[in-house]
């Protein structure tokens, strides 16, 4: 059962989107504008939150600043239309863990929210790349293996309220994995950009679940 | 987002200030406004296309071409008329030494003589006049076919100046009185001076027209963007929709329909992101890539998707050693492979495809064949064009989209129907340093 957040100017879509989440036994909460949303925020009830880029007073980055400043962090997934703008590239690199597109990603958007909020995944950590790379790796990760992305901010920071020392691996474009203490004692895989980077993490993280049962005790 | 409704009249955004009148030289002139003038005078309309000003009273004005001097050119006409023919041989001669005006002239000599007697045309109505309307249309259709047949603009100068320095000393030589020398001297050379400024208003006309044709483009290109985006929540609100349906729909006959809606949900989707990569112009970026390996990665994303059935062979040929590589931009071309290995499939209904590759003069040619029913006539006429598709789920941009990324990279694009039944569609890409 998630908690989400929604935040979409567009309310017919919005109350689908809530609608179907709530089929599927999640509750859902909606916000039309930044502010709106600012003030439904509340990190410690929330799983995850789902925003569109264009908001009447401000973007999708705006949202995932304040989800990812708060205590604890909440992941953000945008659900846009503009994917591929830069303000998205601005998005994933304030700290959204992936971008999926309106219309035809929702089957991808739900099978995100599932495993976001599903506390038994284990978490790995995906360090920030380009926009494309990091959305398209945590894709991976959710389409074709039992973890959990977390994205990781800047300063090495956990991007969602997962213990440090549940997470079982970090991916990060050669040289670029976080100089912070809860990297040690994980499994480094490396993927390089370009073309073939979900095929590259795939292939990595088939071997990861081979070798660390998702479902392992910490 | 909802967007408001676009004005999509092409005014020039830019312009803050009225066109400003054509001064005498053709540059536009800029009139000063004395300051109690300036809030109370209505400001000109913006025109689009920009009117054109007739350009023969402001030449004539600036250059100071007036009655005197037609009359001194037809004073001096029966004693340059027996000279007009050497002239003219002596103009062509110098003219073809030259190898950009030498490919340009592709006739021989035919062609040749008659140019030649259209230059001593040329001269006999030059300095028998009137200078009027219709010698002006005359003149600037002239200058038009120059630009048409590719003649480099800089030629216009120096070969008026052959023109002038014959004319020159054809005065010196039959023209004994001084002032008279002096009179018809000044006449030709502003004669000259307004052919040339004839022949170079076509230069700059032409020049207008495609930076016209370029922004109408540009517009277009913009419109389709905004509209392909805008579209995208309207459609997010319909497919969401129909995701609910179809759990609330107990009635089969109702299950068939949300199927049909949500099909055409992705098509719309389909045409939408390929409406935008043909219009986003992106920047190659090259790089070393492994065809074989692209091929690969290509036929695994086909065939997850269900395109490529595992009953469709897909194999790669190269002629020369090692591994075919080429130097491009590897999503880009992942996108050409895979709109083609795709079309080859699904439209010409193929069990084998071949992605062929082979180094030829221009570069290295890329082409994927394949053993289907071949493209229909009047698909293959238009093969390029977007919109036009041979297959019913089709968008028609994924051929439209090859050209484009062949062209990005400074190459083209062929198609054919081959002699042994299947079709084939080549993509030439310049080898690296050539074309950006």
């Amino acid at each position: 059962m998630a908690h989400v957040l929604l935040a979409d100017d567009n309310r017919e879509l919005a109350e689908n989107l809530a609608e179907i989440l709530e089929l599927g036994g999640h509750g859902v909460r909606t916000a039309e504008t930044v502010a709106a949303f600012a003030e439904a925020f509340d990190p410690g009830g929330l799983d995850l939150v789902v925003s569109d880029m264009l908001l009447p007073d401000g973007t999708g980055i705006d949202v995932v600043r304040i989800a990812s400043a708060a205590a604890p962090p909440v992941p953000v997934v945008l659900w846009t239309a503009y994917a591929g703008d830069r303000r998205v590239e601005c998005a994933v690199a304030a700290g959204a863990v992936g971008v999926l597109r309106k219309p035809c990603d929702l089957e991808r958007l739900l099978a995100f929210v599932e495993r976001l909020s599903d506390p038994a995944a284990a978490p790995v950590a995906v360090c920030v790349g380009s926009a494309a790379w990091r959305s398209a790796v945590a894709s991976a990760i959710v389409a074709r293996t039992p973890f959990r992305p977390v994205a990781v901010g800047d300063d090495g920071r956990l991007l969602a309220p997962v213990p440090a020392q549940r997470v079982r691996a970090v991916i990060a474009p050669p040289g670029a994995a976080p100089d912070a203490p809860w990297v040690a004692g994980t499994h480094r895989i490396e993927v390089p950009e370009g073309p073939g980077a979900e095929g590259g993490v795939h292939a990595a993280l088939a071997d990861l679940a081979r070798a660390i049962p998702a479902s392992a005790p910490c | 987002m909802q967007a408001q409704a676009q004005d999509l009249r092409p005014t020039p955004a830019r312009v803050t200030q009225p066109l400003p009148a054509l001064g005498r030289t053709g540059v536009p002139r800029y009139e000063a406004v004395p300051p109690d003038v300036r809030t109370t005078a209505p400001p000109r309309p913006i025109a689009y296309p920009p009117p054109r000003v007739s350009l023969l009273e402001d030449i004539k004005e600036y250059i100071g071409f007036g009655r005197r001097d037609a009359e001194a050119l037809r004073a001096f006409l029966p004693v340059a008329r027996p000279h007009f023919r050497r002239i003219a041989s002596h103009f062509y001669n110098l003219i073809l030494e030259h190898p950009s005006a030498h490919a340009a002239i592709t006739g021989g000599t035919q062609q040749v003589e008659r140019l030649k007697k259209t230059l001593v045309d040329w001269m006999e109505s030059g300095l028998a006049g009137p200078h009027d309307e219709t010698y002006f249309a005359r003149r600037s259709r002239i200058g038009r076919v120059h630009v048409d047949i590719g003649l480099p603009q800089r030629f216009m100068f120096t070969a008026m100046n052959v023109i002038r320095l014959d004319f020159r000393d054809l005065v010196r030589q039959h023209v004994p009185d001084p002032e008279v020398a002096r009179t018809t001297s000044d006449a030709l050379d502003r004669l000259f001076d307004m052919e040339l400024a004839i022949m170079l208003g076509a230069y700059q006309q032409d020049s207008e027209e495609r930076l016209r044709k370029r922004e109408r483009l540009a517009v277009v290109g913009q419109v389709a963007a905004s509209i392909g985006h805008e579209l995208r929540n309207p459609l997010g609100v319909i497919h969401s929709s129909t995701f609910l349906l179809r759990r609330y729909a107990e009635d089969p006959k109702a299950a068939r329909h949300v199927d049909k809606i949500e099909h055409q949900v992705e098509r719309c989707t389909r045409i939408i992101e390929g409406l935008l990569e043909l219009t986003r112009e992106r920047p190659v970026t090259r790089s070393e890539v492994d065809l074989a390996a692209l091929a690969d990665e290509v036929a695994a994303h086909l065939r997850e998707s269900g395109i490529l059935g595992d009953d469709v062979a897909m194999t790669v040929r190269y002629e020369g050693k090692g591994t075919p590589r080429v130097h491009a931009d590897p999503s880009m071309l992942s996108q050409v492979l895979s709109n083609l290995v795709e079309n080859a499939v699904v439209a010409g209904g193929a069990r084998s495809v071949v992605v062929h590759v082979e180094p030829v003069e221009e570069g290295v040619a890329i082409s994927v064949l394949d053993d289907g029913k071949g493209f229909p006539p009047e698909v293959l006429a238009r093969a390029f064009e977007p919109l036009v598709s041979s297959r019913p789920h089709g968008t028609g941009l994924g051929l439209a989209l090859v050209a484009a990324i062949a062209e990005r990279h400074g190459g083209h694009a062929e198609a054919a129907n081959r002699p042994e039944g299947g079709a084939r569609v080549t993509v030439v890409l310049p080898a690296a340093g050539d074309g950006g």
